[in-house]
C-alpha cells in the first residue's frame, strides 16, 4: 500500500515528520510513530529480514540513550521541570524512566521512518518522480541511480584491490585508505565509460524525454502526508 | 559517395600532445556491409569508433580537423538523440553500460531518450524480446547477470534504437565461447533479416569468419594497412596479420610449449576438498548442523608439481576465480589441500603470500605507488627487506630483464596493458614468490602482446616457477600449458591426454578453437 505512495510526497511527508519529532518529546507519540510506520510496511509487504537487520543497530542507538538518560539523568525520579523544548534542555533535564523512554523511542522512531521510506520506494519510480515533481535535471537524476546501481561492482573492485594490496605484503586494516584511494581512481575512470554508453543510447542531458511512467500526485498521497504530520505534530504538542 | 565515410579525421587527447592518437583517417562504408576493424591494441580503434559515434571529443579530446557523414548527412554537431538512430556503440566492459536494474527498465530509458510516446514502449519492447527471444533476460537484475548476458542486453539496447551503424567495440573481450555465439546468434538475425552496417573492431578474427563481409586493418595512429580483405582471402594474409600483432585465426600448431615439464616433486595436493562461498572462519561449513549450503567448488584428488604451468578452462562463473580465491586463503574449505607439506587453512596472510602470487584482470588494482622503479622497489624491501640502495640497484636489474628498464619513471597507470601485466608479473615474483596465478593473463590483448606475455611465463617457468592461469582460449592453453584444468559444474577435474589431444586438434581444425562452428576453411 505504501509503494503506491508518491515517493516525493512521501519523501517530504518523512522529512517534515522527522525534523517536527526532533522537538517532541513524548514517549507515547514516538511510539505511536513506530506503530503507524510499522502497520504501514506490514501492509506494503516489505521483507521482514531487512526490517530486522536495520533493527540491530537501531536497538543498540536506542538502549545506549534509554540507559544514559535513565541512569545518569539529574534529580533521579522527581520528574523535574523542563526548562526548554530543545534537545539538550530536553535530555538534561530528563530524569525518570518515562523521559528516558522518550528518548530511546524517538530512536526508534527515526529508524521506522526512514524505513518506510527504503523499503517501500523502488528506486527508479523515484527517479521518475524527482524528474516530474520535483523537476530534478535528468543529468542528475541517471546520474544518481547509476552510481547507485554501480554500488555492487564497486564494492566487489574495492574488495578485490584489498586483496591485491595483502598479496604484496601490505598489512590492510579495515581503516586504510590506500586501497579506498585506488578504488575512487577507479571510479573516476568508470564514470566516463558509464557517461559514454549513455550518450551512445541517446541520452541527452538537458534535452526532453518522455516517460514511461507517469508519476501522479492523488488526494492518497496528502492522506498519508497529512495523517503522519498530524501524529509528529501531536508529539510536539503533548496531546 | 558511400554510405558511410570518414574523412581525414585527425585526433588526439591533449591539444598540446605531440602525437595524433588517429592521423588523418580516410575510411569508406558501404550499407548493409559487415565491416571488422583489426589493429593491435593502441592503434587507436577504439579511439576510432568512439569519434565516430561522437563521444570523442565530446567527452573530451581534440579534433583537429575531419569529418564523419551517414548516409550524406555530417553527424559532427548532431545531438545524441538524432545520432543514435544513425550510429550507436557498444563496449568493452559488460559491468558499465547500463544506469538502470534491469534489461526492461534500461530498454525504457532508450526509448525514453528517443521521445518514444509512453503508451508504445511495451509493445515495442514485447516484439523486440519476442523476436530475439529475450524474455527470460528481460526482468533479470543486471547484477544477477553473467558478463554474456550483460553483453547480449547491451547489445539489445542498440538493437532497440535501430540505428542505420552499430559499431561494437570489442564484443567478446571476456566472453567464453558459449557466450559469444549466443551473441553473434542475435546479431546474425539483425544484419540477416535488416541488412544493418555493422561495423566491429576486435583483434582477433576468429570468430567473424562467417559473419564478416571484409576486414579492415589499422596500424599505428589509426593509418590503413589493409582496407578490403574479404573474408576468404584472410588465410592469405597471414603475414600481414602477424606483422601487425593481430592473432593469427587459422593455426597455432606451430607453436610448441617452450617451458620445461615440472618433474620436482610436487607444490599443491588437493585430496577431496570442497570449497565454499564465505571467508575462511565466518561462513563456512558447520560442523555438526545439517549439510548447509553446498560447495561451490569441488577439487578431487589432483596435485601441481613444481615448475608446471598448469591452464584453468571452463565458462565464465565456473568456479575459476574460487579456485584461486581458495589458494590465496580467502574461501573456507573442507577436505585437505596441502601447499608446500602444510595445510592451506594453516597458513595465513605474510607466511602464504612469500610463496604465491596473484595478478588480476586488471593489473591496475595491485599497483601501490607512482612509479614503476618503486612498485619494484616496494616489493623487494617488503619481502626481502633490502634497504633503498640496494632495492633500487636490484631493482633496475629486475626491469631491465622485463624490458622495462626504459619506463623506470613512468607512472605504471602510464603503460600499456600489456607492458602492466609485465610489471604486476614482476612484482609478485620479485620477493622469490615460488607460485604465480594469473586471472586471464590475455584479456584484451593482442596476438603479439599475447604471445610476448606466455613467453615472459615460460622463461618463469624456466627459474623455477610454478603457474597456474585461467583463460577462455583454449589453443592458447593447448599451445602453453603441460596440462589443462577443466572447471564447470562445480568441479574442477583434468581431462584425460588422449581425449584432450583429440579435442584440440579438432578445434585447431576449426579456426584454432575459437570461433566455434565457423566456416570450414578453404
Amino acid at each position: 500500500m505504501m509503494r503506491k505512495i508518491n515517493p516525493t510526497v512521501k519523501l517530504l511527508a518523512i522529512l517534515a515528520a522527522a525534523v517536527i519529532t526532533a522537538f517532541g518529546f513524548t514517549a507515547k507519540w514516538n511510539l505511536v510513530i513506530v506503530l503507524f510506520c510499522l502497520v504501514l510496511m506490514l501492509f506494503s509487504k516489505v521483507n521482514i529480514r531487512h526490517l530486522l537487520v536495520v533493527m540491530i543497530p537501531a536497538t543498540l542507538a536506542a538502549l545506549s540513550l534509554f540507559f544514559a538518560i535513565w541512569l545518569n539523568g539529574k534529580g533521579a525520579g522527581t520528574g523535574a521541570a523542563y526548562s526548554g523544548s530543545g534537545f539538550y534542555a530536553q535530555t538534561n533535564n530528563a530524569s525518570n524512566l518515562s523521559d528516558a523512554l522518550g528518548v530511546g523511542l524517538r530512536m526508534y522512531a527515526y529508524a521506522f521512518l526512514g524505513m518506510l521510506f527504503a523499503l517501500t520506494t523502488d528506486s527508479s519510480e523515484f527517479i521518475y518522480s524527482l524528474m516530474q515533481q520535483l523537476k530534478v535535471k535528468p543529468k542528475f537524476a541517471y546520474g544518481v541511480l547509476a552510481a547507485f546501481h554501480l554500488l555492487p561492482v564497486i564494492r566487489r573492485e574495492y574488495s578485490q584491490i584489498r586483496l591485491a594490496y595483502r598479496v604484496r605484503g601490505y598489512r590492510v586494516t579495515p581503516l586504510s585508505l590506500r586501497p579506498a584511494f585506488s578504488a575512487l581512481v577507479n571510479t573516476m575512470h568508470w564514470s566516463e565509460s558509464l557517461a559514454m554508453a549513455m550518450e551512445s543510447k541517446g541520452f541527452e542531458e538537458e534535452g526532453e524525454r518522455t516517460f514511461y511512467l507517469d508519476m501522479k500526485v492523488r488526494p492518497m498521497d496528502f492522506v498519508f502526508a497529512a495523517a503522519l504530520i498530524a501524529i509528529a505534530v501531536c508529539g510536539v504538542l503533548r496531546v | 559517395m558511400s554510405f558511410c565515410e570518414v574523412e581525414g579525421v585527425s585526433f588526439r587527447f591533449f591539444e598540446k600532445s605531440e602525437r595524433n592518437v588517429l592521423n588523418n583517417v580516410n575510411l569508406r562504408f558501404e550499407r548493409g556491409e559487415v565491416a571488422v576493424i583489426l589493429g593491435s591494441s593502441g592503434c587507436g580503434k577504439s579511439t576510432l569508433a568512439a569519434v565516430m559515434c561522437g563521444l570523442y571529443p565530446e567527452n573530451g579530446g581534440y579534433l583537429e580537423h575531419g569529418r564523419v557523414s551517414v548516409d550524406g548527412q555530417d553527424l559532427g554537431g548532431m545531438g545524441y538523440r538524432k545520432r543514435c538512430r544513425v550510429i550507436a556503440q557498444m563496449f568493452q566492459n559488460p559491468d558499465l553500460q547500463f544506469c538502470m536494474k534491469n534489461l526492461r527498465e534500461e530498454l525504457y530509458f532508450c526509448l525514453e531518450n528517443i521521445l518514444t510516446p509512453p503508451g508504445q514502449m511495451d509493445g515495442r519492447i514485447f516484439e523486440l524480446s519476442r523476436y530475439y527471444g529475450l524474455e527470460d533476460l528481460l526482468d533479470r537484475p543486471f547484477s544477477s547477470l553473467s558478463g554474456g548476458e550483460k553483453q547480449k542486453a547491451a547489445l539489445c539496447c542498440l538493437l532497440l534504437l535501430d540505428p542505420k551503424i552499430l559499431v561494437l567495440d570489442e564484443p567478446f573481450a571476456n566472453l567464453d565461447d558459449v557466450s559469444a555465439e549466443a551473441y553473434l546468434e542475435l546479431l546474425r538475425k539483425k544484419v540477416r533479416d535488416e541488412k544493418t552496417t555493422v561495423i566491429a573492431i576486435d583483434h582477433q578474427p576468429g570468430r567473424w569468419l562467417d559473419i564478416a563481409d571484409r576486414f579492415l586493418v589499422l596500424g599505428e595512429g589509426g593509418r590503413v594497412v589493409r582496407e578490403r580483405i574479404p573474408a576468404e582471402q584472410l588465410l592469405n594474409e597471414r603475414e600481414t596479420l602477424r606483422r601487425e600483432g593481430i592473432s593469427d585465426p587459422f593455426a597455432r600448431e606451430g607453436e610448441q610449449k617452450t617451458g620445461a615439464a615440472g618433474d620436482r616433486g610436487e607444490i599443491i595436493r588437493f585430496s577431496g576438498a570442497a570449497v565454499f562461498h564465505g571467508r575462511p572462519g565466518s561462513r563456512g561449513p558447520r560442523r555438526g548442523r545439517g549439510p548447509g549450503q553446498p560447495p561451490a567448488l569441488l577439487i578431487p584428488d589432483l596435485a601441481v608439481g613444481r615448475g608446471e604451468m598448469i591452464a584453468l578452462l571452463g565458462p565464465s562463473g565456473s568456479g575459476k576465480t574460487t579456485l584461486f580465491m581458495t589458494l590465496l586463503g580467502q574461501k573456507a574449505y573442507t577436505g585437505s589441500i596441502r601447499f608446500l607439506g602444510q595445510e592451506l587453512s594453516g597458513l595465513r596472510g605474510k607466511h602464504l603470500f612469500e610463496n604465491i602470487g596473484i595478478v588480476f584482470q586488471n593489473p591496475g588494482n595491485q599497483f601501490v605507488t607512482t612509479s614503476v622503479l618503486q612498485e619494484v622497489m616496494t616489493s623487494l624491501k617488503i619481502w626481502r627487506r633490502l634497504d633503498d640502495d640496494a632495492a633500487e640497484k636490484e631493482a633496475d636489474l629486475l626491469l631491465e630483464k622485463y624490458n622495462l628498464r626504459n619506463f623506470r619513471r613512468f607512472s605504471p597507470y602510464m603503460l600499456s596493458q600489456g607492458q602492466q601485466r609485465r610489471l604486476g608479473v614482476l612484482t609478485m615474483l620479485a620477493g622469490g614468490q615460488k607460485i604465480l596465478l594469473l586471472d586471464e593473463p590475455t584479456y584484451g590483448q593482442d596476438g603479439r602482446t599475447t604471445s610476448a606475455i606466455m613467453d615472459q611465463m615460460c622463461e618463469r617457468l624456466g627459474e623455477g616457477v610454478t603457474i597456474l592461469f585461467s583463460t577462455h582460449d583454449r589453443a592458447l592453453a593447448a599451445a602453453y600449458a603441460d596440462r589443462v584444468w577443466l572447471v564447470d559444474g562445480g568441479t574442477v577435474t583434468e581431462p584425460d591426454l588422449v581425449g584432450r589431444a583429440e579435442k584440440y586438434s579438432a578445434g585447431k581444425n576449426g579456426c584454432a578453437g575459437s570461433a566455434s562452428e565457423g566456416r570450414p576453411l578453404p
